[in-house]
């Protein structure tokens, strides 16, 4: 059919730049051409003995896995308020919970510049911190409310009835059972927080140069081959990740049937 | 079983709490700053000595330079906006009428690149239209051209990045509609004798019309903000809004000026974003 034809150059069209990236990490020369003319781990191995690079990307996983536990820990608890403490402020809470989706980033990093240096806190690791737990927050309150939604709220009732009070029947009944939620958010949370761009570009200082804004800075002023063997170190791990997600999800919703 | 309103209260208030303080301290009130900084005048040195003025908005919405830097700022949404429509509608009709068992994998291969980060993906265009990219290296080597064609620094290498970037973002809503029109209407069309392209033009497409006006409010509204695709492909003669509230900001510091920047996007794409959900709740009653 004409139409299975078209999509199939759509698809290519839009995968196409990571697939580019992943072949040209693997180019042997020291400028940016493709089809690359020779074949090397060279540039991987210019990475890992780049101390900025490598630096920054430290900063970017210590920042995702901190911006993530602790997303993950607010949005859980937001999530469980908004699924089962509904009340006729609901749609505006979750309207106010959910807006960071859709203020554009460039204004968040913008007004948290003008924000962060009222109160002489940019450049700092905390700064970003926060504006990542920001972006990160609504991802996990999404995913864990979707499998709260699953959980019947008769559950608990009947631990508090056996005795527990209810922090205990949240942390021993409902957090194991909302866990495909809470897995699936914190990777989503981590993976949101280290491929940002634009909180780097407005709040980041010389201690907390991202993965992201490293190769951005970069790629104004050199065109080689480096960026390619890390961005292809990149996609591997985020690949890994989002696997992991949905190996997470799929075997814990098999196994609670 | 009587209800236990008070303990309720208290529970509801620690789970919603530590989420709510976030949002006011690193969203509202950041925000509400940059509104405050759009009225302050603008001192180079201090930055801003308080004056309360409104010469950053006159200066914004009557120069010559700006409104022409806004113009071509919606000009390149708008285009960017229909020609994503144009490729993601088949896409979106594709997948969602599709019986292939590769559906799902298909589904999630639209929205994957996503999750990789936005850097990457303009390396990879850098290298497919750069100077001995993907696309020269094809002309060049099999004789289409002499010498390889500029394709980076210009503004259609920013129209080809966003729409490939932005490509999810308007499959998505327009997915999300196509799935909810029910296939026996379409079918009884056809069994009224209307043809394929009948049924499609005067049956689904119009069905779908809140899934088309979500994904182009979404797309058009991601345009227009963009920031770090057309600063890496377009170079500097591809200036939009977002370019000028960057520079103000960590350029020429002057904060005020890009904090009304700042302001006048919020406005304009709060409007989008209002409609967006409105259309997108349409489609999910």
């Amino acid at each position: 059919m004409v139409l299975c034809f078209f999509v199939t150059i759509i698809y290519i069209y839009m995968l196409s730049p990571i697939a580019v990236v992943l072949i040209e990490a693997f180019s042997d020369s020291e400028l940016m051409q493709f089809p690359p003319k020779g074949w090397s781990l060279r540039w991987f191995a210019a990475f890992f003995q780049h101390d900025d690079f490598l630096n920054s990307f430290r900063v970017s996983l210590v920042l995702g896995l901190s911006a993530a536990i602790i997303s993950t820990g607010i949005g859980t608890l937001a999530a469980y308020g908004l699924v089962r403490f509904r009340r006729g402020s609901q749609a505006a809470i979750e309207t106010l919970l959910l807006a960071p989706l859709y203020v554009p980033r460039v204004l968040i990093g913008l007004s948290l510049l003008l924000a962060l240096s009222a109160v002489h806190f940019t450049g700092t690791f905390g700064g970003m911190l926060l504006a990542h737990v920001l972006i990160t927050l609504p991802y996990v309150i999404r995913t864990v409310s979707v499998s709260l939604h699953g959980v019947d709220p008769s559950v608990e009732e009947a631990a508090r009835s056996l005795g527990a009070t209810p922090l205990q029947s949240f942390v021993r009944v409902t957090l194991p059972l909302v866990r495909s939620g809470l897995v699936a958010g914190a990777i989503f949370a981590f993976i949101i927080s280290f491929s940002d761009i634009y909180l780097a570009l407005f709040i980041s200082g010389p201690q907390t140069v991202t993965l992201p804004l490293r190769m951005f800075h970069f790629m104004e002023w050199e065109q080689s081959p480096l960026v390619a063997a890390v961005s292809a170190v990149q996609v591997v791990l985020i690949l890994a990740l989002l696997l992991v997600a949905e190996k997470a999800v799929g075997f814990l919703k098999a196994g609670r049937l | 079983m009587a209800p236990r309103r008070r303990p309720l209260e208290g529970a509801r208030l620690i789970s919603l709490g530590p989420a709510l303080v976030v949002i006011a301290v690193v969203l509202i009130a950041p925000t509400a700053l940059m509104l405050l900084y759009s009225f302050w005048r603008y001192e180079s040195g201090r930055i801003t000595d308080y004056t309360f003025t409104f010469e950053n908005y006159v200066r914004l919405l009557t120069d010559a330079f700006y409104l022409k830097v806004i113009w071509e700022t919606v000009e390149l949404g708008l285009v960017v906006t229909v020609i994503t429509l144009l490729l993601g509608y088949p896409l979106a009709y594709f997948l969602a009428r599709t019986r292939s068992r590769f559906k799902h994998v298909l589904t999630y291969l639209v929205f994957m690149p996503l999750m990789i980060s936005l850097v990457v993906r303009v390396y990879g265009w850098i290298v497919i239209l750069g100077h001995q990219g993907a696309i020269n290296s094809f002309l060049v080597g099999f004789g289409f051209l002499d010498r390889p064609f500029r394709f980076l620094y210009t503004s259609h290498a920013v129209v080809i990045g966003l729409i490939e970037v932005l490509l999810p973002f308007m499959v998505m809503p327009l997915l999300s509609a196509i799935e909810k029109i029910d296939p026996h209407v379409e079918e009884a069309a056809r069994a009224l004798s209307a043809t394929r392209l009948q049924t499609f033009l005067r049956v689904t497409l119009p069905l779908s019309t809140p899934g088309i006006i979500s994904g182009c409010l979404m797309v058009f509204s991601l345009t227009i903000t963009a920031y770090a695709l057309p600063a890496l492909l377009g170079g500097a003669k591809v200036k939009m809004i977002s370019a000028l509230a960057y520079d103000s900001m960590l350029v020429s510091y002057n904060w005020p000026f890009g904090a009304t920047i700042g302001i006048v996007m919020i406005v304009v794409s709060s409007a989008i974003v209002y409609f967006y959900l409105r259309t997108m709740s349409r489609i999910q009653r």
